[in-house]
């Protein structure tokens, strides 16, 4: 078995303080002891107000490529002691030019991730978001009816989805700026209303501090954006039993009973991830280490992330960064699995959700999936009509 | 319980709170909280305390509370007007009268603007601001480093000015040759470079930008003429200028000695290492010749955690409050030991980093036999937050159930929404403090803030202080 393998989320390797607290925002500091030095982290910031990716390294064509905000992007360099290239990285080598027009600047990235001489670009979630969207985005191979011609010969394509920015949930940016940092802390673990929002790991803890505000400007599913409204963090309160405490060794004792209970509550808050099956795909080899992205399994139910990673050749992991689906993300993307799953035959999967195939149209309609269908099919069902 | 006494317990609780909030609240931005909050708090807890307990609010002015919060109870003193009872009259007045000739020159013509702006006029208001400026020893000085605030000030309450001030700050000085020496250097530093060198600092520097005068160069020249606090202030964007100010640490106090040294570099920390230590042992000797304690065996739990870093208005004041408690410990108890929170190789080297964990080290200083446990902290415990409380709970209740040994809490930090420092645990007596010299002052409060003491006592020990003035 290689250790690359990449089953299950381990976080093993990570010890786990206790968690400091800011309205919803609960942030559980991940740390890592003796950290190695050959896997740094740059960051290259973009003035930009938009930016064009292409996707398969052509030149500008809005056939391959997407625009978005992006705030920056980072840069892996790998090898030990002066093999390694610089850690803080000039715009100039990896990234594109920028074009200036009457509306704002326009940067330009070539790929989402792009490699060259030990040094590795990559727009964070990005990368991950991308591997989401394409899920299932070829679309029906057999020509059914009610299938619109155009999904034939571009699937699904263009994928949309939304997202909210870290900067507009309700006090995170408060909560980063007063987060008392663990001297050898390499990672977080976000919660917003008590649900894991996102994990952010990196291999050295002088890299994590660097880009520890960068959270903020990291995207996160919608429905985060209402919980970190509505639901304040828990206090978690343990009571110690004063009758078993007879001498100070005994506190010292019940001082551990109280990081216990600490770490067995955020245990519950990490559980979902922790115990999700991952279903990876590698992108890139980057020396000993290895790029993948994943996705947790797509069931009808419960939460569900997409994520990057950066594993080791020993199975430990260097870089982490997670999305959490929102629900209504999780039942498109559940809705086009299911289609998938029975070849995209309405007949069959309607069966499958026990639903009329009418049903079924309307419902991949409300799922944002009506320019897939013909229009009349559409039509008709709007109409009741089968 | 009678209805009096219960009333009285009430009452005694709100001045403590109150007092307690003015040991460290200056309206300033703290790290947890933004500016306006704690200035809209500390300004309702005034007025309350001022309509409900107006004798003790003037009262408090003894109490050693810093000058932000002195000069705003004098303010709101001489805004409700003078109380009818004669000897009511009297003993407010004094009091008003020595804090306001206490308090620094900058915070009373501030105090003056403010009473202008708010169109306080009446008559106590004109005979305090009267007998201040009676009472100044440099009156030229004055008119010419606060003009503004001083004219504005003489004009508030018309007072006739008998000398060259009322030409200098009031009419045209054209064809005029003054006498005061002073005020003919102003009038001359307006066309000659080298005449602002004699001025005050901030005086000078207006000028200096009219003659554009080089930065580096004007610091040179001006350095003499610098105050304390005014160098202190300028020292690093004065290297960052070209010129380096010496800092005249024989003449501040044990925190800006510790803001002073905890602002440096490491490496000019290092240089700066023998002077400072110099300084803090001269300060602590004559804080605790002013007044000495027995403090048994005792350990001080400082929290160095990254929230000590204050905020951009108060940087890194926690920080430097804790370290000036510990010179001053380290002096006055032969028997005492530092736990920070994230112990620093080599105490110079000191800064604000990693989380607050205060539980493990009151463990540690039970382990070593402390009979008094001293913790200077912000009061945002999280690591994990809240075990500290269980801790002293559990230790009261089952090891040291008649209270051998005493806790208490020194916080730099006024918390805006609950009025006060923010508790570690309503089990430990908590202080605030701005300066590490209140150190004393704290102790003595101690058993009123910790609900012990009655509302006659606390009255009582803030008699005795407004009569030896003050230990400060």
């Amino acid at each position: 078995m290689s250790g690359h393998e990449l089953n299950r989320l381990d976080l093993s390797g990570f010890e786990r303080a206790p968690s400091q607290t800011l309205g919803a925002i609960r942030l559980i500091p991940l740390l890592k002891r003796g950290a190695r030095d050959d896997l740094r982290i740059g960051i290259q910031k973009s003035v930009a107000d938009l930016h064009f990716v292409t996707l398969r390294g052509q030149t500008l064509s809005p056939k391959s490529g997407y625009i978005s905000y992006i705030p920056h992007a980072f840069v892996f360099s790998w090898g030990e002691g002066r093999d390694r290239v610089s850690n803080h990285p000039y715009r100039t080598t990896l990234g594109g030019e920028d074009f200036v027009s009457r509306d704002g600047v326009v940067g330009v990235f070539d790929k989402l991730v792009k490699k060259r001489d030990r040094q590795l670009r990559l727009l964070p979630l990005h990368f991950a978001m991308e591997g989401f969207l394409n899920l299932f985005v070829k679309g029906p191979q057999v020509a059914y009816n009610e299938y619109a011609t155009e999904v034939f010969t571009q699937g699904l394509s263009p994928r949309m989805e939304q997202a909210t920015q870290g900067s507009a949930i309700h006090r995170l940016e408060e909560a980063l700026s007063v987060f008392e940092l663990y001297p050898d802390q390499v990672g977080v673990a976000l919660c917003v209303g008590e649900s894991l929002a996102s994990l952010f790991i990196v291999s050295h803890p002088d890299d994590y501090r660097a880009l520890h505000s960068t959270l903020l400007r990291d995207f996160f599913s919608d429905h985060l954006y209402h919980y970190g409204l509505l639901h304040p963090a828990l206090e978690v309160k343990s009571t110690l039993n004063a009758t078993s405490i007879n001498s100070i060794d005994d506190l010292e004792g019940a001082l551990a009973e109280l990081y216990a209970d600490q770490a067995s509550f955020q245990d519950i808050l990490l559980k979902e991830l922790n115990d999700a099956t991952l279903y990876p795909e590698t992108v890139q080899k980057m020396g000993p280490f290895r790029l993948q992205r994943f996705h947790t399994g797509l069931q009808a139910l419960g939460a569900h992330h997409i994520g990057e990673v950066i594993t080791r050749e020993d199975g430990s992991w260097e870089y982490l960064k997670t999305y959490r689906l929102s629900k209504a993300q999780a039942k498109r993307v559940y809705l086009l699995q299911s289609l998938a799953q029975h070849d995209w035959d309405l007949d069959r999967t309607a069966e499958f959700f026990n639903q009329s195939k009418l049903q079924l149209t309307l419902r991949i309609e409300r799922a944002g999936f009506g320019y897939i269908l013909k229009p009349h099919v559409l039509e008709a069902a709007r109409a009741g009509r089968g | 319980m009678s209805g009096g006494k219960a009333s009285s317990e009430v009452a005694c609780e709100d001045i403590v709170t109150f007092i307690n909030g003015c040991f460290a609240s200056t309206g300033q931005a703290e790290l947890y909280e933004q500016q306006g909050s704690q200035a809209l708090s500390i300004e309702f807890l005034h007025e309350y305390i001022l309509f409900n307990y107006r004798r003790l609010y003037a009262l408090t002015l003894s109490a050693n509370i810093n000058h932000f919060n002195q000069a705003l109870i004098i303010f709101n003193l001489l805004r409700a007007g003078a109380p009818k009872a004669p000897d009511e009259r009297a003993f407010e007045g004094d009091l008003i009268r020595s804090s306001l000739h206490r308090l620094p020159a900058n915070r009373a013509y501030k105090l003056f603007e403010r009473l202008q702006r708010r169109r306080v006029n009446n008559r106590r208001t004109r005979a305090v601001i009267r007998g201040y400026f009676e009472a100044r020893k440099d009156p030229a000085f004055d008119a010419v480093k606060y003009r503004k605030r001083v004219a504005g000030a003489v004009a508030h309450c018309h007072l006739p000015l008998r000398d060259e001030r009322e030409v200098f700050l009031f009419k045209s000085w054209r064809g005029k040759r003054f006498q005061t020496q002073l005020f003919a250097t102003f009038q001359r530093a307006r066309y000659a470079q080298e005449a602002i060198y004699e001025l005050p600092f901030t005086v000078a520097e207006g000028l200096a930008q009219k003659h554009k005068v080089p930065r580096a160069e004007f610091l040179k020249k001006i350095e003499p003429m610098m105050t304390t606090r005014e160098r202190a202030r300028l020292i690093q964007s004065a290297t960052r200028a070209g010129h380096q100010l010496k800092a005249d640490l024989s003449r501040s106090t044990l925190t800006q000695v510790a803001l002073y040294a905890l602002s440096l570099s490491s490496a000019q920390r290092a240089k700066e290492r023998a002077r400072c230590e110099e300084a803090f042992q001269a300060i602590c000797a004559r804080a605790l010749g002013a007044s000495p304690v027995q403090l048994g065996r005792t350990v001080a739990i400082l929290d160095n955690s990254y929230s000590s870093s204050g905020s951009h208005e108060k940087a890194r004041r926690p920080l430097a409050v804790a370290f000036a408690v510990h010179q001053l410990l380290s002096v006055a108890c032969p028997d005492y030991l530092p736990l920070w929170t994230q112990a620093p190789e080599e105490l110079w080297e000191l800064k604000p980093t990693g989380p607050t964990s205060l539980a493990r080290p009151f463990i540690e200083a039970l382990k070593w036999g402390a009979e008094r446990v001293i913790i200077v902290s912000d009061g945002h415990e999280n690591d994990p937050s809240g075990a500290l409380h269980e801790l002293v709970r559990v230790f009261r209740e089952r090891l040291d159930p008649h209270g051998a040994v005493s806790i208490l809490h020194l916080n730099p930090v006024f918390n805006a929404d609950s009025f006060e420092p923010k508790l570690l645990s309503p089990l430990i007596t908590t202080i605030g403090v701005r300066d590490a010299e209140d150190l004393f002052t704290a102790l003595s409060f101690a058993d009123f803030a910790s609900g012990e003491g009655s509302l006659e006592a606390l009255e009582e020990h803030l008699r005795s202080l407004s009569q030896t003035g003050g230990a400060r």
